[in-house]
């Protein structure tokens, strides 16, 4: 016997990322799932975020392993959550929700959620965010929005960091800025260095317009 | 890696629908632009589905093709080796239409009147 069924597969996390949504919504959070492979900067643009803003920030962070990053964060005197997924891939939205309630968002305008260094898995898990940020870097390469269109495509923005680099890394910046508007017209893309704090100041207009 | 955990949700999404009967196949539409790896599901299934009523299930996948539509001219077109220039004005840019479908279209059941005494 046939039955027709039409769910998507992952419709569990899809209800958890809404509800998820609404308590974020209902505290007045603005919640951004900053998403990049492992070592593209995206710690670092979190802490220049945290010093440039001014605005009150909480962060969540996922990591395979480890709590490094948490630490970073936590010197900075901000709310901190590390969630250590022990292996998988990508957070989800359940993991969020648990997460947070280890998390003082009193008052906090802006959650930020580290996502596992990945540019495969962590597109296809809503987590209840506002904005999706994909960080990429310059010694990366120029050609990441070809090879994973399904991170670029559901970006809000994308943030290219390291520029600071380009001088001694073959890296066309017209190809890279024609992959992102090829698989996503939309989104704005901040050319910044979280080292020397180039282009930051665009990136920082953007976040504070989100927000207001 | 994330198979695994749509692998989970499949399974879990099966044996919710069919109540109790065994599950002998179930149709997955998956979108090209979905990340899903067939293969990947597959392997994750037998482990996951291992002593459940869906254990043994024939997973049938039905792929759907990437369709952007071109945010200039409007030109719709099928995604071609990731070649998301419009075929008609050149244009870099588009909206995908579809191809990032990830759901289960149908379950094949067993009717439960042979082997169901309770």
């Amino acid at each position: 016997m046939k039955i027709k069924v039409v769910k998507n597969i992952l419709d569990a996390n899809d209800q958890m990322a809404i509800e998820n949504k609404r308590l974020f919504d209902e505290a007045g959070i603005i919640t951004i799932n900053i998403m990049a492979s492992p070592g593209a900067g995206k710690t670092s643009l979190i802490l220049k975020t945290i010093d440039l803003t001014g605005l009150p920030i909480a962060v969540v962070e996922g990591d395979i392993a480890s709590t490094l990053d948490a630490e970073k964060v936590g010197a900075k005197n901000v709310p901190v959550v590390q969630i250590n997924t022990g292996g998988a891939c990508h957070l989800d939205a359940a993991m969020i929700r648990k997460a947070i309630k280890g998390l003082s968002l009193k008052n906090v305008r802006i959650l930020f959620i580290e996502n596992v260094g990945n540019l495969v898995c962590p597109a296809s898990f809503e987590l209840g965010e506002r904005a999706r940020v994909v960080v990429a870097s310059v010694p990366e390469g120029d050609d990441k929005p070809y090879k994973y269109p399904g991170m670029f495509s559901a970006a809000t923005a994308v943030v290219l960091n390291k520029i600071d680099t380009l001088p001694v890394i073959d890296f066309d910046l017209e190809r890279f800025r024609k992959g992102v508007l090829a698989v996503n017209a939309g989104a704005p893309i901040f050319e910044v260095s979280c080292k020397t704090g180039e282009g930051l100041s665009s990136w920082i207009t953007w976040l504070k317009k989100l927000v207001s | 890696m994330h198979e695994l955990a749509i692998t989970q949700s499949l399974v879990e999404i099966a044996l919710t629908t069919a109540e109790n009967r065994r599950v002998k196949g179930i149709t997955i539409v998956v979108g090209e632009l979905s990340g899903v790896v067939e293969d990947s599901v597959r392997f994750c299934f037998d482990a996951v589905s291992a002593n459940t009523m869906v254990s043994g299930a024939v997973l049938t996948f039905r792929t759907v093709p990437a369709y952007i539509r071109c945010t200039q001219c409007t030109f719709e077109f099928r995604l071609d080796d990731s070649n998301w220039a419009c075929p008609q004005c050149g244009n870099l840019g588009g909206h995908v239409m579809q191809g990032r479908e990830c759901y289960i279209e149908s379950l094949e059941v067993e009717d439960g009147n042979e082997d169901q005494s309770s």
